[in-house]
């Protein structure tokens, strides 16, 4: 018996020795690697063109270019029915935002050059342009300035919005970058990638983009004025997203809102990619953007809010802020709002 | 008893048959393919991207159009917070979006989904080495010590700097990979032997040793990556598992980071 026992003992030791041999090149993984959505949705932003770090942002075409190819380009008209039957360009399809996706994927969307989408002044079909092109829709473009560049009709939002603000909190120092942050918490839902980042685009395009000025702020917008206060300012990280003079004035010693940080955009900067200061905007916090005419910003919020963070667009943007400074800086003068930016195009009323 | 006896033995040759069957190409076994995943992180040098192919069956030619995977999703994730993508650009590289310098100190986790399933690896750049001093074994080798750190690996490269505007020469390879065990405290590291005609008086002023610091896991890979070599000489090498640090299945593949120390003149 007890040689028995050594026997076994004997054969239980080599089967040890023969198994941990057979099995060498096992290596044990780490209880937990899947990936995360937040992450896998900005592969996807980024994946291919990169449209939204690439020269084709913004994608905004003027009233010329869409007089001269009215035959060749789907215009859509975003604004209210009761706005477009005042007065839209002939050919103009009415159609609500929350709708543009389906009605383009209704159609053969690829046949017309450009798609082009038609807001009152230009803030929101910035945002809406955006999102369709982050959707896939690669001929979405926003009519620059919107109706107020058609015709001196439909110009008075914008004349309106020409402002020079108080600017006893601004200043000319530059703000540091802070450290990254993780990505914002987004839950994507669909079977595959391209299913979850075309269900989360299309939730974003249901947003309602409030374009007026109302001394608040909306969704994805808000008014200069409400950001004034020290205290609201507070709750706001400020984004100046130009690569120009905008940020810092060296003539005239104006700046920007205290704390605010500058972001280049394509084609100078790519700063709000994933290898570059993505994620040097806090998640936790308010994101107010701010561009030359609130059109660039537009664009800037859409992708921002699609990550998930909460972004809004400062209307109108430096026009609505200092456009004297903005009318004389030279490099910036063409991104001041003027008649001479309104054309005298023919429109046609009714639906 | 003899059962006892006869059993083992047959039960033993069960067990070592199946294990030999591993080593014996058998043409009615079918091909396993693995996905090979290859990344070098190394700090203040541009990233080189991420390398993601499949293995081919022995006898097929090697042919990268064949074996390089396009439909990855992949990203790297700095310091537990900053996403960066990857995306595919040709021959399996997946690069980010704009060119990446690694640094120091930072780790680095590499995420990447292939046809529903997950392959994940991690390292770490380490600070550059601390050397404590250098010597020249008699124009045979160099040598310096380090302070070692945790985590951490070390190895040594000659170089002798010819001069008239001419490259430096440089050892082929690393002598070894060492590592410590205990902090704080000092490793040896060594150079492969200087080639001839470099290991003469004649260069003798013109030597430098250049440390490298890796994430330790290279030393388990560049020990099991010897062990595997081709045998050529049967008293020094031999076949063996390499040590790859990569996970997934059916995924093999190496992930690390390093930071090349400045070259010390000796």
């Amino acid at each position: 018996m007890k040689r028995a026992l050594k026997i076994l003992f004997f054969i239980s030791m080599l089967l040890s020795a023969i198994l941990s041999g057979c099995l060498k090149d096992k290596i044990t993984p780490p209880s937990e690697f899947s990936l995360n959505d937040s992450a896998t949705l900005l592969f996807f932003l980024e994946d291919g063109r990169n449209y939204f770090n690439s020269s084709f942002m913004p994608s905004l075409v003027n009233a010329d270019e869409v007089d001269s190819n009215l035959q060749n380009y789907l215009l859509l008209d975003i604004r209210s029915s009761e706005e477009f039957a005042a007065g839209h360009i002939a050919g103009a399809q009415n159609k609500p935002h929350s709708e543009l996706i389906s009605y383009l994927e209704s159609i053969n969307y690829a046949q017309y050059q450009k798609i082009v989408i038609i807001s009152g002044n230009g803030q929101s079909s910035s945002f809406y342009a955006c999102l369709l092109q982050l959707y896939g829709i690669e001929n979405s473009y926003s009519l620059n300035y919107g109706m107020a560049s058609w015709n001196m009709v439909f110009a008075g939002e914008w004349l309106d919005a020409i402002d020079n603000k108080d600017l006893s909190n601004f200043t000319a120092d530059i703000v540091s970058k802070p450290d990254y942050t993780p990505l914002p918490e987004v839950e994507l839902e669909g079977s595959n990638l391209s299913d979850a980042a075309h269900s989360r685009i299309r939730e974003i395009m249901d947003t309602d983009y409030e374009d007026n000025l109302t001394g608040s702020h909306g969704i994805a917008t808000v008014d200069f004025s409400y950001l004034a206060s020290a205290e609201i300012s507070l709750q706001y990280y400020i984004i100046c997203y130009n690569s120009g003079p905008l940020y810092k004035d060296f003539i005239s010693g104006i700046g920007h809102p205290a704390g605010a940080v500058r972001y280049s955009p394509p084609p100078s900067g790519t700063d709000f990619s994933s290898a570059s200061y993505l994620q040097t905007i806090p998640s936790q916090k308010k994101i107010a953007i701010y561009s030359t005419d609130g059109q660039l910003s537009a664009f800037a919020a859409a992708y921002l809010r699609v990550l998930g963070y909460d972004a809004q667009s400062i209307l109108f943007g430096a026009n609505n802020i200092f456009y004297d400074r903005l009318a004389s800086a030279p490099g910036l003068n063409n991104e001041a709002f003027s008649e001479s930016k309104i054309r005298d195009y023919p429109y046609v009323t009714g639906n | 008893m003899n059962r006892i006896c006869c059993t083992a033995i047959i039960f033993l040759s069960f067990l070592f048959s199946s294990c030999e069957n591993i080593t014996n190409v058998d043409s009615a076994v079918p091909y396993k393919e693995y996905t090979v995943v290859n990344a070098e992180l190394s700090a203040y040098k541009i990233f080189k991207g991420v390398r993601i192919t499949h293995t081919m069956p022995l006898g097929v030619q090697y042919d990268i159009q064949k074996t390089e995977i396009k439909n990855a999703l992949a990203y790297l994730l700095e310091d537990g917070t900053r996403v960066i993508t990857l995306h595919y650009t040709s021959e399996g590289l997946y690069y980010p979006v704009e060119d990446l310098y690694p640094e120091p100190g930072n780790h680095f986790e590499l995420f990447i989904k292939l046809e529903g399933k997950s392959i994940y690896g991690k390292t770490y750049i380490p600070e550059s080495p601390g050397i404590v001093v250098t010597s020249n074994a008699g124009n045979n080798y160099l040598t310096a010590i380090v302070n070692a750190e945790p985590g951490e690996a070390y190895a040594a490269v000659w170089r002798v700097a010819i001069g008239n505007g001419q490259p430096d020469e440089i050892a082929s390879d690393f002598y070894s990979v060492e590592s410590a065990d205990h902090f704080p405290s000092t490793l040896l590291v060594r150079t492969m032997d200087i080639s001839p005609p470099f290991n003469s008086t004649e260069y003798s002023d013109k030597y430098f040793i250049q440390v490298y610091a890796f994430d330790k896991d290279y030393k388990d890979y560049f020990i099991s990556k010897k062990n595997s070599d081709q045998i050529t000489n049967t008293f020094t090498s031999g076949g063996g598992p390499v040590s790859w640090n990569v996970y997934g299945e059916n995924v093999i593949g190496i992930f690390i980071g390093v930071t090349e120390g400045n070259a010390i003149r000796l």
